[in-house]
């Protein structure tokens, strides 16, 4: 038999993880590991390796790394790989959640999932030793359970078949039920069933379950009770295995579940199922058929327990993944369909030039704007932003327009409008979301704009007689915070050549990459460069300056514009 | 294997681009990946496919640069495919229980990519 040992003393350095690789492979071959395995074995030293360079050595690459690798043909390989940094917290070695779906942290959870046993040994003064090891899988030594059942080559072969498969089956239901088959027929009992906590509720729940007794599943499946209750509670509690041969006399024994469903209850198995430290249910064999449970029955459903309880928090997580992937989809048509509400060409008003964009940011946003031609010689504007974003900001944006819509057909006297806006907004189910709106009405007979605003950012007015651009700073709290409130009106007499320039706050808190703000500064230095430019050609220049303030950071929230000018 | 790092083709049209990394993916090389595949993102190409045809291995580094790319292109309302037709190249996305989030190739035809 062959047994070796070789050292490799390499600089932490990315690009020579390369030469790692070759002699990781090279030797897991040689040990008797098939290719895939070798693969996988020199995957996990890699990752080894380059957390050293990335979190030890923070990316010096100067610093040495020394590789220890020894193998016994036909048995196991073990690597270590010593590093001289600072000595490593344990515990902040995390595996990766994989919950989240996100960039980076996968590294731990592969070296983890791929090897055998990994330790991390920090040493007294400096280094660490990061020792890995993988068995050949004939002679794996399992914990004390899997050395007890290699007596039983059924029990091991089964055991081995329910490691292999379990973990990439990630429907919870299909998962579940295979689970229960597989622990009924290994425990030779009556029934087995998977028991989970609902953490919310600290409730019990027959999630799935299996009987020779149709009767006994049907009442039994989906049956909560106290997760502090009766000898499942114990368990839960003590976070340990328990074997009750005669149940009916234990103390423990809560009775509520064997009256509500008419099962007698003889001997039961229970193991706990747990994710790290955290339980997440119960595994459970019932009545065995030959005789009573034994403690190689309960080492056998321990010995189990720890894959289902992965396999079952794997496909929980990947439920949660596919929602996520589900609800993005969503706010695309959400998008879509806040786009649609926007209007698509510009209004014809005598004596007025207009123009008006939104920008929508990636995630759906809430800004708004629009125009309404009214009778004589009338014209109203509206611009606004629902606070937050979503589907649920969309949605208001959209309710927005048609409440505003059908307003104007009764009436469009400010106060009325603000009046129903306001109403509409504060009576939405989420009572959380805000408004800001201004409101506005030109008259092209007098030339007057008329306005009302509801928290909505002050406008920029451009007064052409002294040449000077000012805040028009009038205006209350957005929409939606007060039931019933009089929003004050006022009025403004245009002279040719005024410029009145709506924005949303989305121009305003438009960040760059170091975080800095475009700003009101900034902004006010644009108009003022824009002399005598048309109020398109000043929308395009604020746009144009706030994507060169951003550079490519992207934005967070849309953008929205709205220029009137009255004509020379 | 190629000390010398990887190579990156890509083929665009205006509403398909497709990236081909030719060698092994790893932490000094899933950088390059990442600039080239990000300069694309910021397209907003409609569908964007990353073919691992040429890839011999592939590690964190390179799952995270691909996780990415997938998260931006959904959020901008695009398509992210791999083409994965090597076994020892799958068994990393099977490890890190990707293989059922990103939408998987065997091929570019089955991946329907319509540049030559």
């Amino acid at each position: 038999m062959l047994q070796e040992t070789m050292r490799l003393e390499i600089s932490g350095n990315p690009r020579l993880s390369c030469l790692l690789r070759k002699f990781v492979s090279q030797a897991s071959e040689m040990a008797g590991f098939c290719e895939n395995e070798a693969n996988m074995i020199t995957l996990a030293v890699d990752e080894a390796f380059t957390n050293i360079i990335r979190h030890t050595y923070q990316m010096d690459l100067g610093k040495r790394i020394y590789v220890r690798l020894f193998f016994t043909e036909n048995d196991h390989i073990e690597i270590e790989l010593k590093d001289d940094g600072p000595p490593l917290e344990v515990a902040n070695i995390k595996n990766r959640c994989l919950e989240e779906i996100r960039p980076g942290g996968l590294g731990v959870h592969f070296i983890q999932s791929i090897m055998d046993t990994v330790e991390y040994l920090p040493q007294e003064t400096m280094g660490n030793v990061v020792r890995m090891r993988k068995y050949l899988k004939n002679v794996r030594p399992g914990s004390k359970p899997m050395e007890e059942t290699r007596k039983n080559p059924q029990l091991l072969a089964a055991l081995l078949e329910i490691g292999q498969s379990l973990p990439w089956i990630l429907d919870l239901d299909t998962l579940l039920n295979l689970i229960v088959k597989r622990v009924k027929n290994l425990m030779e009992s009556e029934g087995a069933s998977v028991i989970l906590l609902d953490e919310a509720r600290q409730e019990l729940v027959f999630h799935t379950v299996l009987d020779e007794d149709e009767n006994i599943v049907k009442k039994l499946q989906g049956l909560r009770f106290p997760a502090n209750k009766g000898i499942a509670g114990r368990v839960l509690q003590t976070r340990k295995p328990l074997f009750v041969r005669n149940v009916e006399k234990d103390p423990d024994h809560f009775k509520g579940v064997d009256e509500s469903t008419g099962s007698h209850t003889e001997s039961l198995l229970y193991t706990p199922l747990q994710v790290r430290d955290r339980a997440i249910g119960i595994l459970s064999a019932k009545n065995k058929k030959d005789g009573l449970f034994d403690d190689a029955d309960m080492e056998a459903l321990t010995a189990i327990a720890g894959t289902v309880s992965l396999s079952i928090d794997n496909a929980r997580a990947h439920t949660k993944l596919l929602d996520t992937k589900r609800m993005q989809k969503e706010l695309h048509s959400a998008s879509l369909m806040h786009r649609a509400t926007l209007p698509q060409s510009l209004p014809d008003v005598p004596g007025l030039l207009t123009s008006a964009i939104c920008v929508p940011a990636t995630e759906v946003g809430g800004d708004y704007y629009d125009f309404f031609p009214l009778a004589d010689g009338l014209h109203a504007f509206a611009i606004g932003d629902v606070s937050g974003h979503g589907l649920e900001a969309g949605m208001m944006v959209s309710m927005t327009r048609s409440c505003l819509y059908t307003q104007l057909h009764f009436s469009h006297k400010i106060e009325d409008v603000m009046q129903a806006m306001n109403r509409m907004v504060y009576g939405s189910v989420e009572r959380r979301l805000m408004m800001t709106f201004f409101f506005a009405i030109y008259d092209c007979q007098e030339s007057v704009l008329t306005f009302a605003n509801a928290g909505h950012p002050s406008p920029y007015y451009y007064a052409a007689r002294d040449r000077q651009w000012k805040l028009i700073e009038e205006g209350e709290f957005p929409l939606g915070v007060r039931e019933s409130h009089v929003y004050p009106i006022y009025s403004m007499q245009l002279q040719p050549g005024d410029i009145f320039v709506l924005y949303s706050d989305g121009i305003i808190e438009a960040a760059n990459s170091h975080r800095d703000r475009y700003g009101f500064d900034r902004f006010h230095n644009l108009l003022v460069s824009q002399n005598m430019a048309s109020p398109k050609e000043i929308q395009d220049a604020i746009l144009r300056d706030v994507e060169n303030f951003c550079e490519n950071f992207s934005a967070s929230d849309d953008r929205t514009l709205m220029v009137l000018g009255r004509k020379l | 294997m190629n000390p010398k790092g990887i190579e990156i083709q890509t083929r665009q049209t205006p509403d398909m681009a497709l990236v081909i990394p030719v060698g092994e993916v790893d932490m000094s090389s899933s950088t390059q990946l990442r600039d080239i595949l990000m300069g694309i993102l910021r397209q907003k190409k409609e569908t964007v496919i990353v073919s691992l045809e040429e890839v011999d291995y592939i590690d964190s580094s390179g799952l995270a640069t691909l996780i990415e790319g997938f998260q931006k292109t959904v959020h901008y309302g695009g398509t992210f495919k791999l083409i994965i037709n090597k076994p020892k190249i799958m068994d990393v996305f099977k490890l890190a229980r990707l293989n059922r989030i990103f939408d998987i190739f065997e091929s570019r035809e089955a991946a329907g990519v319509k540049i030559v």
